[in-house]
């Protein structure tokens, strides 16, 4: 596949567009998305009703009567007008340090996920703790992230056997990235941690904890500790930006 | 206000839906059947995107705790206020402890009770539709169950009405029979052209049965396999309602109107808008077929179908002008 295939425009019905940066996470896809983005926001074309990122890709919804081929040429424009992938992250992003159980009953497939990634428990524990890691894109479930990348041998698979529920600020593991719950649902990925934190506040100022950029790091805490943040919404979490 | 009696297999809150969070994560949600919720709430003088409540399969029982002027719109079915046989797509009055009363359905899904003023839950993220998956919206975030009490909104005036409708012969796409195979028009997307002809003909050809295994989420289709050329694992993308995804299975899956906000399946196209409305109606083990369509001809559709809940306006307004 040559670099010359990205990036791919796309239509998504009469909805709109999508961009797609490579049919693989990487860092600068996700970079590109994410800056794609923000332009498309600033830009404020006509018909363009909501701009979204995911993975790899920047999705475009038009109204219904958009003029489709005039955004159309606005898009390829804008595209082709620089290398997306070479652009800054957004300002303004946050760093935030989020109080985390590893293990234990509350998060029971950390003995799994460690020996499918080589470690021991201890050793796994304090590689995540340690492992600071972006939002790369918020889906499924109201203000929930995917965040990574994580090292290579965190690239474990899915499980088979879905498990049926994980609570709300479960935190879980696989293809080298995280999840963390904003509700309670069921995952085929690996339980191998739980926080406090609850990521949708839908009366708050800002309802969405998380935003896409932003980056975490989950600090192993004692289940001890951990009780103190259950009242807290913010289960306990710091955050500075990022200069 | 309307208090809930027996809420059937599955009622919530919802209007037209919530735009503009797909990046948080958060789906659209929305009357499954938009246009049965637009055209009720036109024919009772609500703005289009009014809160109104789906039932699931009929089978639900309120009662009003003052007149309420409301409208039944949707799926076929047999409603009673206090005995006494009622019109699906008419205006009227559900006067005080009176109750209404609708038969379980089996030739479409899905019923709006739609009331003057519209059903008043708190605006959540610019909508009042409830989100089940996320738990928020609509009433307290979930389905209704008995002995619920709905706000209703303050209605536009307060006078009793003679009841007043709308006929089969106006408004032939309002009494469709949702059981006969119903032809959805879709958009072809990207991976589309990963089938060949044989496997594109399969799926224009066959009759696909919407499965049990379906839901506010989305439908599963059983019918013959379909089989790209290559298989592609690719990464979760945004998604909409209307999608048409062909999982490893070779049974399609259409996203519906509490789709995820993200997928990774391949996509074969979109159903487009207009016809969302009737897939929502179509029960559970009939069938459907697929039709492409262009986008120039996906938006006619819509606009036609937008400019009906104008003519209800102007066909009730004019009624009541003469009443």
């Amino acid at each position: 596949m040559t670099q010359s295939q990205w990036p791919r425009i796309q239509t998504l019905g009469t909805d709109g567009f999508v961009i797609r940066f490579s049919d693989q996470l990487n860092e600068p896809a996700n970079r590109a998305a994410l800056a794609l983005r923000a332009a498309i926001e600033v830009a404020g074309w006509d018909g363009v009703e909501e701009v979204t990122s995911a993975l790899a890709s920047t999705a475009i919804r038009l109204s219904a009567f958009a003029d489709f081929e005039q955004v159309e040429d606005q898009i390829k424009t804008l595209v082709l007008s620089r290398d997306w992938t070479a652009e800054p992250l957004p300002d303004g992003r946050r760093l935030y340090r989020i109080p985390t159980v590893y293990g234990t009953e509350l998060a029971p497939q950390m003995a799994q996920a460690a020996k499918a990634a080589g470690l021991t428990v201890p050793e796994a524990a304090a590689e995540l703790s340690a492992a600071r890691t972006r939002v790369i894109t918020l889906g499924f479930a109201p203000g929930q992230p995917y965040l990574g990348t994580l090292d290579p041998h965190w690239d474990i698979p899915r499980l088979s056997q879905i498990t049926p529920q994980v609570p709300a600020g479960a935190l879980v593991l696989a293809i080298r990235q995280f999840v963390l719950f904003a509700v309670a649902n069921p995952t085929g990925w690996m339980h191998v941690g739980q926080t406090a934190v609850q990521l949708f506040q839908p009366n708050a100022d800002r309802a969405f904890m998380l935003l896409p950029g932003d980056e975490v790091q989950f600090n192993a805490v004692t289940e001890a500790e951990f009780a103190r943040y259950e009242n807290d919404p913010n289960g306990g979490a710091e955050w500075e930006i990022i200069p | 206000m309307i208090r809930i009696l027996k809420p059937g297999f599955y009622a919530s809150v919802q209007d037209t839906g919530r735009f503009g969070y797909l990046s948080d994560g958060v789906g659209r949600c929305g009357a499954m059947d938009a246009l049965a919720l637009k055209i009720g709430n036109a024919a009772i003088g609500n703005p289009d995107t009014a809160a109104a409540v789906e039932f699931t399969f009929g089978g639900f029982e309120v009662e009003a705790t003052r007149d309420i002027e409301i409208c039944i719109g949707g799926s076929p079915i047999q409603a009673k206020i206090d005995g006494k046989p009622i019109h699906r797509w008419w205006a009227q009055t559900l006067p005080k402890g009176q109750r209404l009363s609708v038969g379980p359905c089996a030739s479409g899904m899905r019923s709006y009770l739609c009331v003057a003023g519209g059903i008043d839950v708190p605006t959540v993220l610019g909508s009042k539709s409830t989100d089940l998956k996320g738990g928020f919206g609509g009433l307290s975030g979930r389905l209704l169950k008995a002995g619920d009490v709905l706000d209703v909104g303050a209605a536009y005036k307060g006078r009793e009405m003679r009841p007043k409708g709308l006929s089969p012969r106006e408004f032939p796409d309002l009494f469709r029979d949702f059981t006969v195979c119903p032809t959805l028009r879709f958009i072809p997307a990207r991976e589309w052209e990963d089938l060949n002809t044989a496997n594109q003909r399969k799926f224009l050809d066959e009759e696909w049965a919407i499965s049990p295994d379906s839901n506010r989420v989305g439908y599963r289709l059983n019918g013959v396999q379909i089989c790209p050329k290559v298989h592609k694992e690719m990464l979760s993308h945004g998604i909409l309602p209307g999608t048409i995804q062909l999982p490893p299975s070779g049974q399609p899956v259409v996203q519906m109107r509490d789709a995820n906000t993200a997928g990774g399946y391949p996509k074969l196209g979109k159903v487009i808008e207009a016809d969302m409305s009737v897939l929502a109606q179509v029960p559970i083990g009939k069938s459907i077929r697929f039709t492409p369509c262009s986008i120039d001809e996906a938006k006619i559709a819509l606009r036609t179908q937008n400019a009906q809940s104008d003519r209800v306006r102007n066909i009730m307004n004019g009624v009541r002008n003469i009443a």
